[in-house]
C-alpha cells in the first residue's frame, strides 16, 4: 500500500513537471501558449541582419520542384552568410489545415509558411501571423497592384501574407464537337451564366442522354460563380452570410436545379468531389473545368477530345478575372524574424519567381509585375487549346483580384453544398435549399445561435 | 472457504512493486496516448474552445444540450446505429459461412482463403475508388442490371442518401469478410473433427452439423466478431466519405456520427472543438452501450 502511494505521488509529480515545462511563461506577449517575437510584438520594422536557422514549409511541391528549392535555398544562404534554411514540404492533402493548426497550437509553425488564404485568415484572426507591412515597410511594392491591394484580410488594412503563385478563374473550356451536336455555335460561347444555363438547357434537351452539359462540382464552383456575378455572398463586415437574398444567387440555384432535373448534369457528380476534368476528358460533358491548367490532363488523357477543346472567358457582370492565390506568411511566433522576413522577400523576388514560373510544368501566374513579362507569358505563339487558354489568361492576369472569402472554410462549403445537393436531386425547392444553406453556413461560423 | 496464494521461487523474494515497474512503460504509453486524450476530450466538451485552442470558456452542459437539439446529430446517430444493425449480423454470419466453405480439405482451397483475405491488405481509398466506379450511373453494376432487364434506369447508388449508406455498408461487409474469416478459421480448427464424424454416423446432415456443432463451437468467436464489427461500424467514416463525397451524400443524408463530428465541429478554422468533443463523448457512450450489451448478451448465453 505504501509502495503504491509512493508510486502515485511520483507519477503525479512527474506529470506536473511535464505539464509545467509545457506551460512555463517566459514573459512578453503571447498567442495561445506561444511567445510572440519581440520584434513583431513591437510592430516596428525588423531590420536586424539575417543570421541563424529558420524552417520554410511549402505545400505539395517537393515531388516536382526539389531542385528549384534546393538551389534557391543555397542562393539565399550564400547571399546571407550565417543563415541556414531547413525546407519542409507538407503533402497538402485534406488534413493540411488541421496539421497547420496543430503546429500553431504546439508553437512549432515553420518560420516561413506557404498556405492558402482561407487558412491564413484563421491564423491571422488568432494572432499567429506577423503584420508584414509593419515588419518590412514596402514589402509589397513589387507585386501586381491588383493582387496586393486585394490581399487584405477582413477587419484589417495591413498585410499578413504575401502573394506567391496563383491560378486564374474566369475562363471556360468546352468541347466544340459536342456543342455542335447539341445545336450550339462554338464560335459564340456564353459570356454570362444566364447564357451558359440557356446553352446547357439546350444540351440537356438535344443530347438524348448521350452526354451532359457539365458536372455539378459544387465544391469547385462555389462561391466563385456567385462572385463572378457580383453577388453579395457575405455581409460587408464578414459577420454573416447573406447569399440567399441575392437575386443572382437565387437565379443560379434555380437554373442549376432545373438543369439537373432535366438530366443536364450527371447525377453521380452531384455529391461527388471529383473535378469536372475527368468527365470532360471522357467526352461525357460539354463544359470542363474553369481552370485552364486542367487542359494538360485532357491533352494527356484523351487527345481526341483535346483537339476539339475551345477556350474563352466567362466573366459575367464582374468583367475581370479572379485570382486564387497561394500565400506566404511569417508566423508571429517565429524565433528568427529577421531571417524569416529576409527569406520571404528573397523567395518572392521577381528573379526567383521568373525562374519558378518559367518551368513548363507550371500553369500558374507569378505575383510580381516584372514576372508577368517573362517570355513564357508574353511570347505564346502556339494555336493549341492550352496556348489559347494561356494567351487569354495573360490578358486577364494584370487586373485579376483576390476575392477569397476566408470564412468560406471546408465546413462552410460542406454545409452549403449539402443543402444545394438536395435541390439538385429534387428533394427541396431551390429557394428553400438556399435559405437552409445560408442558415447552415451561418451556424458554422457562429453567426447564428447554434 | 478461502484459497491461500502461495508464492514460489523468485516471486517470494520479489518486492511487490516490481510487477508495477514492469507494467510502467505500457501504462505510461496508455496514459499518455489514450487515457490522457480521453480525459482531455471530456474536459473539452464542457468548453467552447476553438481548434486553435483559444477563447475557450467553461460552458457547462451547453454543448451537450446543443447536440441533443441538433437534427443533424440525430440523423448521423441514426445512420451509425442503422449501419451497425445491418453490418454486424452480416459480418458475424457471412465470414462463418465462408470459413466453413474454405475449411474443407479440397484442392485449391488455399487460393480461395488468400483471395477472400485480399481486401484486408488493400487500402480503403483504393477499394473505395473501385466501388465508386462499380456503382456509378454508367458503372458495371448498373450496366449489367440494365442489360439483363432488371432495371430500366440506373440505380442512383451514389446520389441517393439511403443508397449511399447501403453501398457503404456493403463495402464495409466486403472488406471485413476476409478479416473475420481468419478468426473463424482459427475457431473452426479448434473444433474436434470427431464431433463431426460422430454426428455424421448418427445421421446428421450438413445443416444439422453446422447448427449443432459449428455454431456452438464458434460462439465465443461470433461474440468477439460481433463486438469488433459493432465498434468498427459505429466509427465508420472513410466508406461514406468515398462513396458520398465530402458532404456525406446529398444533404448529408448518409453522414455517420464520425462524419458529423468532423463537419460540425472540427474544421480547423471555423470549428468548435468543445462541440466536437461533446459529440465524441456521445459516440463513446454509444460504443460503450453497444459493447456492454454485447458482453451481457454473450455472458448470459455463456452462463
Amino acid at each position: 500500500m505504501k509502495h503504491q502511494r509512493t508510486l502515485s505521488i511520483a507519477a503525479a509529480a512527474a506529470t506536473l513537471a511535464v505539464l509545467s515545462a509545457c506551460t512555463g511563461d517566459a514573459g512578453g506577449e503571447r498567442v495561445g501558449r506561444c511567445a510572440i517575437a519581440d520584434e513583431f510584438a513591437a510592430g516596428t520594422p525588423v531590420d536586424a541582419t539575417p543570421s541563424g536557422e529558420i524552417t520554410f514549409q511549402t505545400t505539395a511541391l517537393k515531388a516536382s520542384f526539389s531542385e528549384y528549392f534546393t538551389e534557391l535555398i543555397e542562393d539565399f544562404e550564400a547571399a546571407y552568410p550565417g543563415t541556414t534554411v531547413t525546407w519542409e514540404d507538407d503533402p497538402g492533402d485534406g488534413s493540411f489545415a488541421t496539421r497547420l493548426v496543430a503546429d500553431a497550437q504546439a508553437c512549432s509553425l515553420a518560420d516561413v509558411v506557404n498556405m492558402p488564404l482561407a487558412t491564413a485568415g484563421g491564423l491571422r484572426e488568432q494572432g499567429f501571423l506577423a503584420d508584414l507591412d509593419a515588419a518590412s515597410p514596402g514589402i509589397g511594392d513589387d507585386f501586381i497592384p491588383s493582387l496586393w491591394d486585394s490581399l487584405v484580410l477582413p477587419g484589417d488594412d495591413h498585410h499578413y501574407v504575401l502573394p506567391w503563385y496563383w491560378g486564374l478563374i474566369g475562363l471556360q473550356t468546352y468541347n466544340t464537337e459536342l456543342m455542335q451536336r447539341a445545336g450550339l455555335d462554338p464560335e459564340q460561347p456564353p459570356t454570362t451564366f444566364e447564357e451558359l444555363f440557356d446553352a446547357a438547357d439546350q444540351v440537356a434537351e438535344r443530347s438524348n442522354g448521350e452526354f451532359s452539359a457539365f458536372s455539378a462540382s459544387l465544391g469547385l464552383r462555389l462561391p466563385l460563380e456567385w462572385q463572378l456575378q457580383e453577388a453579395e455572398v457575405i455581409a460587408d463586415d464578414g459577420s454573416a452570410f447573406v447569399f440567399a437574398d441575392d437575386p443572382a444567387v437565387q437565379e443560379w440555384t434555380e437554373r442549376m436545379t432545373r438543369l439537373a432535373l432535366a438530366g443536364g448534369i450527371p447525377k453521380d457528380s452531384i455529391a461527388s468531389d471529383d473535378e469536372p476534368t475527368a468527365l470532360f476528358t471522357q467526352g461525357a460533358t460539354v463544359w470542363g473545368s474553369p481552370n485552364a491548367s486542367s487542359l494538360r490532363y485532357v491533352q494527356e488523357g484523351n487527345p481526341g477530345v483535346y483537339e476539339h477543346v475551345g477556350v474563352s472567358s466567362l466573366l459575367d457582370r464582374r468583367g475581370t478575372a479572379i485570382a486564387e492565390v497561394q500565400t506566404i506568411g511569417v508566423p508571429s511566433t517565429s524565433t528568427n524574424p529577421a531571417t524569416a522576413i529576409a527569406f520571404a522577400r528573397f523567395l518572392l523576388a521577381a528573379e526567383q519567381q521568373n525562374r519558378f514560373i518559367s518551368d513548363p510544368r507550371i500553369q500558374n501566374f507569378p505575383s510580381t509585375t516584372e514576372s508577368l513579362g517573362i517570355p513564357k507569358l508574353t511570347d505564346i505563339t502556339g494555336t493549341a487549346p492550352i496556348d489559347e487558354a494561356n494567351r487569354l489568361a495573360v490578358d486577364l492576369a494584370d487586373e485579376a483580384e483576390i476575392v477569397t472569402i476566408v470564412q468560406w472554410s471546408d465546413a462552410v462549403a460542406n454545409a452549403v453544398n449539402a443543402e444545394l445537393q438536395l435541390a439538385l436531386t429534387g428533394k427541396k425547392a431551390p429557394r428553400e435549399a438556399l435559405q437552409a444553406a445560408q442558415d447552415a453556413a451561418n451556424r458554422v461560423i457562429g453567426a447564428d445561435a447554434r | 472457504m478461502t484459497t491461500a496464494i502461495h508464492l514460489n521461487g523468485a516471486a517470494r523474494y520479489r518486492p511487490p512493486w516490481v510487477p508495477l515497474l514492469w507494467c510502467a512503460p505500457a501504462l505510461l504509453m496508455i496514459t499518455i496516448w489514450s487515457v490522457g486524450p480521453f480525459v482531455g476530450t471530456i474536459a473539452l466538451s464542457f468548453t467552447d474552445t476553438s481548434p486553435l485552442g483559444m477563447g475557450g470558456a467553461f460552458v457547462g452542459l451547453d454543448n451537450y444540450r446543443s447536440i441533443l437539439q441538433d437534427p443533424a446529430f440525430w440523423s448521423a446517430t441514426g445512420n451509425s446505429v442503422l449501419y451497425a444493425i445491418i453490418a454486424v449480423p452480416l459480418l458475424v454470419v457471412l465470414p462463418l459461412l465462408l470459413a466453413q466453405l474454405v475449411h474443407t480439405r479440397l484442392p485449391g482451397m488455399g487460393f480461395f482463403r488468400s483471395a477472400y483475405a485480399a481486401p484486408i491488405v488493400a487500402s480503403v481509398v483504393a477499394v473505395g475508388l473501385v466501388w465508386q466506379n462499380l456503382l456509378g450511373e454508367q458503372g458495371p453494376v448498373n450496366t449489367v442490371l440494365q442489360r439483363v432487364g432488371l432495371i430500366q434506369q440506373a440505380v442512383p447508388f451514389l446520389s441517393e442518401g439511403s443508397l449511399i449508406l447501403l453501398s457503404a455498408i456493403a463495402l464495409t461487409v466486403w472488406r471485413g469478410l476476409g478479416w473475420y474469416l481468419i478468426f473463424y478459421l482459427a475457431a473452426l480448427s479448434n473444433i474436434p473433427r470427431e464431433l463431426y464424424e460422430a454426428a455424421e454416423l448418427d445421421g446428421a446432415g450438413p445443416t444439422r452439423r453446422f447448427l449443432t456443432i459449428t455454431v456452438p463451437g464458434t460462439r465465443l468467436t461470433m461474440l468477439l466478431v460481433g463486438l469488433l464489427a459493432g465498434i468498427g461500424s459505429l466509427r465508420v467514416f472513410s466508406e461514406v466519405y468515398l462513396l458520398g463525397g465530402a458532404t456525406g451524400g446529398p444533404g448529408g443524408e448518409a453522414r455517420t456520427l464520425p462524419f458529423f463530428i468532423r463537419d460540425a465541429a472540427l474544421d480547423p478554422i471555423t470549428g468548435n472543438a468543445g462541440y466536437g468533443a461533446a459529440a465524441s463523448v456521445a459516440l463513446f457512450a454509444l460504443t460503450a452501450v453497444f459493447a456492454v450489451l454485447a458482453q451481457r448478451f454473450g455472458g448470459e448465453r455463456d452462463a
